[in-house]
């Protein structure tokens, strides 16, 4: 898929040339190599941000984590595809959230029909982090959304793809794609509403 | 109202909100989830190592090979069979040379193993942090654990390769130690050794694991080369300890004979072997036999009085009818007037009377001084010159907690009043008045019920502390002799940690009189005197009732092969009976062990199976069971729980398990858990 330019571009579209660091650069020779300090090395380098990307997609911490431990597997096999052209953040923040997608249709196959049923009515404000708007906060939020609804949001607003792309992606309707766009949209600011103090 | 912007201008703004904090959002790192990718992803990296070395050396081979046959079809066709026949001898001859070394030169324990590991130290659910240094091979290392200031030094150019070639270059050196309950759990490690006398559970001075890795293979110590651990035992009270070797190829323990631990004089060559009692003692850091003291009587003591108020109260406090205060149990030899001093406190409030603002009543918040009942619709007011005192009206006023009341009756309803905190106290005059509307307002019988009520509690509480004392004093005559070893504190702890052995324990005492008739009493002491003084007289001629440690220094050990060692002590456990064991958890589902653990926190004792093995039924004693099933997830019985079941006369037992995968990550979850 392309990606369409909406706002500032996220970090791993900066592109840092992979052969400039020649850490890296051993790095990867070493994971390809099959060698555990290497790919320990590469976990250590990149784990944190990647389960950022997986917390988004997941409705909690221990998916998350699922999730996180797939895209690591599937770094290590597809490593040898990457060829050092484009930037290797890049690269692996698109194999996590590819890696997150096939978790989902696997273990929660995307549902959009009954979604709306799933929605709670109301945030408390007891919920943890939802008194504050802090990241934490909103992370709370989006993984309260249903799987469908927080899957397209992540795609359009956060990956930045187009609503054809997405339904192409996700093998549903374009029209579907928008409707579940536009409702995960109005179910946040409600509650955003509801727990921020500050919002938009 | 209009508003002055679109919903696309909103929607926008939300985007932009909700990107900018999720873009902001650290989760913060995770280090411990790598074990588990790594020990799905060992799986997988043979195939890596394949795909690679196919492509950097295969490939080359195979053009070797065709560029070969091309020279082969330019030459004639009857000197090329020669040719292939030489290339191919040529080709072989280093393979062949390097596999005959192998075979010539290399250990028994490398040529004979297999190459599948049967379990896995490194990565089989292996919670327990190590430490990795890198190091020049040429010069080899010396590192010292900062911790547990155990060194391992591995002499230069003295390691290999699989292939038995000496390695070269670069290596890591992997250091991981066990020193503990918390690690042995979150390691996972099989803690139990057999061999053709039965099995045995380890009763562990410590463990510590050395290996050396290079490019994702491990090296080996050249054939006659050691490297030295120097180690410290975490106990070096244990008898009788030896050196143990964890096969993974067998998945079991091996007993490594070492002269610097006391192996290699055994006759028959076996590790010795200690009761549960000796460990449980050693745990407890006594080597010897222990010999109660004689019990330190006051004046006014009968010790035949004293035998029946011992008992019933165990009774008591065994069967739960009466709670054993955490003030007794933390100091049993404390007074009664020392502890009546540290209980007597409780957050007294100067409450102001609701119309009148110069009355006012000390009240109790917590219930304690139970004699101000007597005070019932009664008011105190300060006397005229104690509200001109600026600071003692301050003092009532600003409504801080007193620790304690006494209102002491001077004449007819003038009292004097003291409030004490742990700053100091203040004293003064008071009036008593009643509330209206109450008839027969008598100073005299209302401040005679209050002291008739404070002497009431505080008696009752030198009679709870007296046979409390009664209790600690003579426990020693119904105690078994591995119990004498405790210090009352432990042993009182022993006591609350073991409910059912206790009230089997008293009851029977009940039955046969003790505690009721004096006669049986007084025998039941006279018969003890004697026998404490046989116990001493026989103690003292035997060593003075001197204790000496075993070690207490540094071991060095010389070692040939790189894993995990273990530095203990085995025992038996007796012969509990057997129950075969089955694991659910809360919701019903079947839990299959992988690995199967019994802890008995007090004793530190940890007892780990099979997971196909019956369990020993050690019914009311407190032992958490712990059991790991095959995808990681930690289960738990706890030792409260444990204690509870009926495990008599049962062929098997359905343990419903809590699962505690969450918190029992890592050693540390492990000693909050069990609160180690």
């Amino acid at each position: 898929m392309q990606q369409k330019g909406r706002g500032a571009a996220p970090y791993y579209q900066n592109p840092i040339p992979m052969m400039n660091d020649p850490h890296l650069t051993n790095l990867l020779a070493g994971c390809r190599r099959g060698e555990v300090q290497a790919q320990r090395a590469l976990f250590d380098r990149h784990h944190e941000r990647l389960l950022a990307v997986c917390l988004r997609y997941a409705c909690d911490r221990p998916e998350a984590e699922d999730m996180l431990q797939e895209t690591f597997l599937a770094i290590f096999r597809d490593l040898h595809q990457y060829n050092g052209q484009g930037a290797f953040d890049g690269w692996l923040h698109r194999l996590a959230v590819n890696s997150s997608l096939q978790y989902l249709r696997r273990r929660n196959p995307l549902r959009f029909a009954d979604d709306v049923n799933d929605l709670p009515q109301q945030i408390h404000q007891t919920t943890p982090h939802a008194s504050e708007g802090s990241p934490e906060a909103v992370l709370y939020l989006v993984q309260r959304l249903p799987t469908g609804y927080r899957t397209v949001f992540n795609l359009h607003c956060m990956e930045a793809y187009s609503y054809a792309e997405i339904a192409a992606q996700l093998g549903i309707s374009e029209s579907s794609v928008r409707s579940q766009y536009a409702r995960a949209c109005k179910q946040l600011r409600i509650w955003l509403e509801q727990t921020l103090v500050h919002h938009p | 109202m209009e508003p002055n912007h679109t919903p696309s201008e909103d929607r926008n703004k939300l985007e932009q909100f909700v990107r900018d904090q999720l873009n902001n959002h650290t989760p913060g790192r995770q280090p411990e989830l790598w074990q588990r990718i790594a020990a799905e992803q060992q799986k997988h990296n043979p195939w890596l190592r394949l795909r690679h070395y196919a492509k950097t050396t295969a490939l080359p081979a195979a053009a070797a090979v065709i560029l070969g046959l091309g020279v082969w079809w330019a030459m004639d066709v009857n000197t090329s069979e020669t040719a292939i026949s030489g290339l191919a001898n040529e080709q072989s001859k280093p393979a062949t040379v390097v596999t005959a070394a192998e075979t010539v030169t290399l250990p028994s324990e490398i040529t004979q193993t297999p190459k599948t590991k049967k379990f896995d130290v490194q990565t089989a659910m292996n919670r327990v942090q190590g430490t990795e240094v890198r190091f020049k091979v040429s010069k080899g290392i010396t590192f010292t654990n900062p911790v547990s200031g155990n060194t391992v030094t591995i002499p230069g150019g003295s390691l290999v390769r699989p292939d038995g070639t000496p390695a070269s270059g670069e290596a890591t050196l992997f250091v991981r130690e066990y020193r503990g309950l918390a690690d042995y759990l979150a390691g996972a490690v099989p803690m139990h050794y057999g061999d053709e006398r039965g099995g045995f559970f380890f009763n562990s001075g410590g463990m510590f694991e050395v290996r050396v890795r290079q490019g994702g293979e491990e090296l080996s110590m050249a054939p006659g080369e050691e490297y030295t651990m120097s180690f410290k035992p975490t106990n070096d009270m244990l008898e009788q300890t030896r050196l143990y070797y964890f096969d993974e190829t067998l998945g079991k323990w091996v007993f490594r004979p070492d002269p610097e631990m006391g192996g290699g004089s055994e006759s028959d060559g076996l590790p010795p072997v200690v009761s549960e009692q000796t460990a449980t003692r050693n745990n407890r850091r006594r080597t010897s036999q222990c010999t109660p003291l004689v019990p330190e009587f006051k004046s006014k003591d009968v010790p035949s009085e004293m035998v029946m108020i011992a008992v019933a109260t165990g009774q008591k406090l065994a069967s739960g009818k009466m709670p054993l205060p955490k003030w007794f149990a933390k100091n049993p030899a404390i007074t009664s007037e020392r502890a009546l001093d540290i209980l007597e406190r409780s957050d007294i409030r100067i409450v102001a009377h609701r119309d009148r603002d110069d009355q006012f009543f000390p009240q109790d918040m917590n219930g304690l001084f139970t004699e101000l009942r007597a005070f019932k619709g009664c008011f105190f007011s300060a006397s005229a010159d104690e509200r001109n005192n600026a600071k003692a009206a301050e003092l009532l006023r600003n409504g801080q907690g007193w620790q304690r009341v006494n209102i002491v009756q001077e004449n007819d309803a003038r009292c004097m009043i003291v409030l004490t905190d742990e700053t100091g106290f203040i004293q003064f005059y008071a009036d008593m008045y009643t509330s209206p509307g109450i008839q027969n307002f008598k100073p005299d019988a209302i401040f005679a019920e209050y002291r008739r009520l404070r002497t009431e509690r505080q008696e009752n509480f030198e009679a709870r502390h007296h046979a409390l004392r009664c209790f600690n004093m003579m426990a020693n005559m119904f105690q078994t002799e591995d119990e004498w070893c405790m210090e009352p504190e432990e042993w009182l702890a022993y006591f609350e940690n073991n409910p059912g052995i206790m009230l089997e324990r008293y009851n029977a005492l009940v039955q046969s009189g003790v505690s009721t008739d004096e006669t049986v009493a007084r025998e039941v002491w006279e018969t003890w005197r004697r026998r404490l003084r046989e116990l001493n007289t026989a103690r003292m001629l035997e060593n003075g009732g001197s204790q000496q440690a075993q070690y207490i220094l540094s071991m060095n050990l010389g070692l040939s092969s790189f894993g995990l060692y273990n530095c203990d002590q085995i025992f038996r456990l007796g012969d509990p009976p057997l129950v075969i064991a089955g694991f659910q958890t809360t919701e019903g589902k079947k839990v299959a062990p992988k690995t199967i653990a019994m802890v008995d926190r007090a004793n530190k004792i940890m007892l780990s199976f099979n997971p196909d093995a019956r369990l020993p039924a050690l019914t009311g004693r407190n032992i958490d069971v712990v059991v790991i099933d095959r995808n990681g997830k930690t289960y738990m019985v706890r030792a409260n729980n444990y204690a509870k079941l009926d495990l008599k006369n049962r062929s098997s037992f359905v343990f419903n398990m809590e699962d505690v995968t969450e918190t029992a990550m890592t050693p540390d979850g492990w000693t909050r858990l069990l609160e180690l």
